[in-house]
């Protein structure tokens, strides 16, 4: 009886939210910018014609004299932009300089304010972070009547863009589309006190080659024209679809409280429904891909529940995935509200789990990316590592610890040891600190740090305070900061705030030295147990008598009450400073849990007594995976060779399978 | 003589050769223990001390080997850098080696003696190389020309390609064709070879048309024998496997086991290219007293007309 009504309430729930963008009633988010779109598709000239419709609110008490915005198709208009021209190691080839086709652009070619005046010739390209004056990805926009505090203005634009082909992330290949960031986008204004603005200012940065995107909440409706043929997939829900007389149809789509809108085109698109509590998930896969459907859908799935249970409710109604196809795999990996891209190629084996990591990696992002949307351009880590730690914990749970990423002919790896070791075994771990924007990791590290280095030390600090209260901290700050924009020092606060409430001062007045280390700076953490030494000490040195004879004892001569003096000495290799517990064993058997603050360069641990040290652990249960090396961080008296002979072996057997092998060319 | 006759003589003189086959499978071994020497040692710095360990004597440990690697991967570097050079050296030393295996088939009725498969060695060991190079280079050259549509559609971009399983259908295509044509020049090397030191030729470029030719006379017979050779191969690497990965390594007596069937494994592959060699002389000789034995009265009858 309560199972039937349970059902009974869950299909009423499903039916009462037909139509809805959200499971709210009430807006989530303060909507401070909203678009109407009318975007038509011209598939021959690789165009769009776009009328926009902005209406946005003053969030501040500044009057507003300018607006800016993204033209983030810019990036793709000449070699001379900041994008490509900071990136040509990281794109080559991809933009021909033969094929016009390729290269792109974006242009605003009407704009009537609030008033209804024209004041396109207002419009000026500004470089807000270089002095690269060939970069055109933002536009500002001088109004002629300013904009007081709290007041909301209408303005119409009408735009024009050439669609590059697909450099990173947006473009099109052949006849597949994937349109993000294809729209003029306002810029933030961050009133004084919002993260780190001292003073009102807009936030709006030029589009560079690693940085990804910052945006005020709003509500979208859009309407896209394409040929009929195509399928198309949006952000948000979809609303109609009618076809036109000239052949093509328009698809309406609704976004709500959402900060981006993106949408895909293709007539080559697969269809797969499916359904998770109130969550209509669509994926749109290629042909040749469909074995990977049940894969995706698991995925999405198994994620949703994950958030759920220890985060909150996706409060949307709809998951967009699209697979691109190989030809437009520069699109994938990539998240927008309510649609991700995932990433799959035919016949990839299950024991390779890229379908599966990215698309928990992307819906991730629809936590820490959008609704908790913090600036990407100056703070990746804030999404990017958060994001690969759930993805981490959510692969870790599902797929196995330590077979969550591969587990393929012997090799494996578990989803969060892949990434401490993505930054551990950098070449140089201290290239950058993680607090940086996203264009300031200039000689490499920005993937290793923003996402490894990142998700490794978040994982500490959940080792260190344990699940329960980083699980608290985590509700707690997305509680506190969903639908808003939160800047790192946010989330610090939170945490500084709930372990002192549930640890009081156990690790200090607050953790702000453990933020010092491992955001704000580039020092490593390495401690080892560098030996550990039995010495015998005995006053029976010399002749005594035994049963009349005279027998020499040696110093070094064990005897029944021997006596040993047992020292155990740790090094800190690295600068960072992190407190241990080390765990010492004795040959009777028994074991003593020590603590070290971990401050000095080198520590001791001095034992005198009748037993000997077997081994010594440091951090014994592998907590501060910040620590470059965990091997040293225990050392046994005896050695055991057993490993060191299966691998010799091993080693053997290959190098001579290698040459016999070549003796088929004799 | 049929294949599988071929096939099974060819098993024969190799284990009737069981000196010669226990030299080629020392000197596999010697290089094997040179090539591994420093590997004790650099293993013995980072695991041999380390409570870490165990998780590597369960099963790979990603965590344990990354860290291992990042403190010591330079010099096992060192180790897997010199390995090139050292498969060159052990190619060519086969080479010359081929010689005296040639030799010693050639004369099977007779005691086998360290001396005479010496004097094959020194004595066809330069002829041998030519025919080597020779080879290496129609296998290359084979190579490029079958994997060059491949090579261009990656270089492309795959833009040529409706997608992904073309690509997959063109790399089977083109691993099948390059197997066909690659096992057809390893027979006819392996013949030219048998014709240089049986016939006592000197000329390489002279014996390439005959054996192509005989080759593809005998296919039927030529060709299913190496089926046989690839097939007992698969079967004992297989087999290999299976027992390996059942005993497992975690143990010291396990280690030593899996040891043991890993230098037999290596003994069966040294063996194997022993008993081809075998069936390629034994197929050769009795062909050509066939062909012989047919030709002579031929020749009665052609004097009597
Ligand atoms: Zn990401």
């Amino acid at each position: 009886m309560r199972r039937t009504v349970l059902w009974f309430g869950v299909i009423l729930l499903a039916n009462s939210l037909f139509g809805q963008a959200t499971i709210a009633d009430e807006p989530l988010s303060d909507r401070i910018a909203n678009y109407d779109i009318d975007v038509i598709l011209d598939h021959e000239n690789r165009m769009i014609r776009g009328k926009q419709t902005l209406t946005w609110t003053n969030p501040s008490s500044d009057t507003i004299r300018t607006l800016q915005f993204h033209l983030y198709l810019n990036a793709f208009k000449n070699s001379q932009s900041t994008f490509l021209s900071k990136s040509s190691r990281e794109f080559p080839g991809s933009l021909k300089a033969e094929d016009k086709e390729t290269w792109g652009y974006s242009e605003i070619v009407k704009f009537i304010d609030q008033h209804g005046t024209e004041i396109t010739s207002n419009l000026q390209y500004i470089q807000p972070d270089d002095d690269n004056t060939s970069d055109q990805t933002v536009i500002e926009l001088t109004l002629d009547k300013p904009v007081y505090p709290k007041e909301t203005h209408q303005f119409k634009l009408e735009f024009q863009a050439k669609i590059p082909k697909i450099v990173a992330r947006t473009g099109y290949g052949r006849d597949y589309y994937f349109m993000v960031q294809w729209f003029p986008k306002l810029g933030v204004y961050e009133p004084a006190g919002m993260r780190y603005a001292e003073k009102g200012q807009w936030n709006c940065h030029q589009y560079h080659s690693q940085s990804e995107y910052y945006a005020d909440f709003g509500v979208y409706n859009v309407r896209i024209t394409v040929p009929k043929d195509m399928i198309v997939g949006a952000s948000g829900i979809f609303e109609s679809g009618n076809i036109n007389d000239d052949g093509t149809r328009t698809h309406v789509y609704r976004a709500e409280d959402v900060i981006d809108f993106a949408w895909t085109a293709s007539p080559h698109f697969q269809e797969v429904k499916d359904k998770w509590e109130h969550v209509n998930i669509r994926l749109l896969i290629q042909p040749e891909h469909k074995e990977h459907t049940i894969r995706y859908i698991k995925a999405a799935k198994q994620a949703l529940s994950y958030f759920k249970k220890h985060l909150g409710v996706y409060p949307y109604t709809t998951l967009t995935i699209v697979d691109p196809p190989i030809y437009g795999i520069r699109s994938s990996g990539m998240e927008y509200p309510t649609l991700v891209t995932g990433a799959s190629i035919a016949k990839l084996p299950n024991a390779i789990r890229t379908v599966e990591i990215i698309t928990v990696h992307e819906f991730a992002h629809q936590y820490f990316m959008q609704m908790l949307a913090s600036n990407e351009f100056e703070e990746p880590w804030l999404d990017e590592g958060f994001t690969t730690y759930f993805e981490n914990r959510i692969m870790d749970q599902y797929y196995g610890d330590q077979t969550a990423t591969i587990d393929l002919l012997g090799y494996r790896a578990g989803g969060m040891e892949q990434s401490r070791t993505s930054y551990t075994g950098m070449r140089n771990p201290q290239i950058a600190e993680v607090f940086r924007p996203a264009w300031g990791f200039k000689h490499g590290g920005y993937n290793s740090l923003a996402y490894h280095k990142t998700c490794t030390w978040i994982a500490t600090l959940d080792n260190m305070v344990g699940r329960e209260v980083m699980d608290d901290i985590l509700i707690t700050y997305f509680e506190r900061w969903k639908f808003k924009h939160p800047c790192g020092q946010d989330f610090i606060d939170v945490a500084n705030e709930v372990v002192s409430k549930r640890h009081g001062e156990k690790f200090g007045v607050n953790l702000d030295w453990f933020f010092d280390q491992v955001l704000y700076s580039n020092e490593v953490c390495d401690y080892k147990i560098h030996t550990i030494t039995n010495n015998l000490i005995t006053n029976k040195i010399g002749f005594f008598d035994q049963e009349g004879e005279k027998v020499f004892i040696e110093s070094r001569e064990e005897v029944e009450d021997s006596v040993y003096n047992s020292v155990v000495i740790i090094h800190r290799l690295g600068q960072a400073k992190f407190p241990v517990d080390i765990l010492v064993r004795f040959d009777d058997g028994t074991e003593v849990l020590e603590h070290w603050e971990g401050i000095d360069p080198t520590y001791e641990l001095n034992y005198t007594g009748s037993k000997k040290i077997e081994w010594a652990h440091l951090d014994p249960e592998s907590k501060n995976l910040m620590d470059l090396n965990l091997n040293n961080n225990s050392k046994r008296v005896e050695r055991d060779t057993d490993v060191v002979w299966k691998y010799t072996s091993k080693f053997m057997f290959w190098v001579q399978n290698l040459i016999t092998t070549l003796t088929v060319l004799i | 003589m049929n294949f599988f006759v071929g096939y099974l003589v060819g098993i024969w003189y190799a284990v009737r050769r069981m000196k010669m086959w226990l030299l080629l499978y020392s000197i596999t071994l010697l290089f094997g223990i040179t090539a591994t020497l420093a590997i004790p040692d650099i293993l013995g710095a980072g695991l041999s001390d380390t409570l870490s360990a165990h998780k590597l004597m369960e099963g790979f440990n990603h965590t344990v080997f990354d860290d291992f690697i990042h403190d010591h991967g330079q010099k096992l570097s060192v180790v897997t850098g010199r390995l090139p050079l050292m498969a060159f050296i052990f190619i060519l030393l086969f080479v010359w080696l081929t010689g005296g295996i040639l030799k010693t088939y050639d004369m099977i009725a007779e005691k086998f003696t360290f001396q005479r498969f010496w004097a094959g060695c020194m004595q066809y060991g330069w002829l041998l190389t030519r025919v080597f190079f020779l080879f290496l280079f129609i296998h290359l050259l084979v190579a490029f020309l079958v994997y060059l549509p491949m090579i261009r559609v990656v270089r492309s971009g795959f833009e040529a390609l409706e997608n992904e399983l073309s690509f997959y259908r063109i790399l089977k295509i083109s691993v099948v064709v390059h197997l066909v044509f690659a096992v057809f020049i390893a027979m006819v090397s392996d013949y030219v070879k048998v014709r240089l030191v049986k016939e006592g030729r000197k000329s390489v470029f002279k014996e390439l048309l005959p054996s192509v030719r005989f080759v593809f006379r005998h296919f039927h017979r030529t060709f299913p024998m190496y089926l046989m050779y690839l097939l007992m191969f698969v079967l004992v690497a297989m087999f290999y496997w299976w027992l390996s990965e059942r005993i497992g390594m975690q143990t010291m007596s396990a280690i030593l086991v899996v040891f043991v069937l890993q230098q037999l494994y290596i003994f069966f592959r040294v063996g194997t290219k022993l008993m081809n060699l075998g069936s390629i002389c034994a197929m050769h000789e009795a062909i050509l007293l066939r062909d012989r034995k047919r030709e002579q009265p031929l020749e009665i009858e052609e004097i009597n007309v």
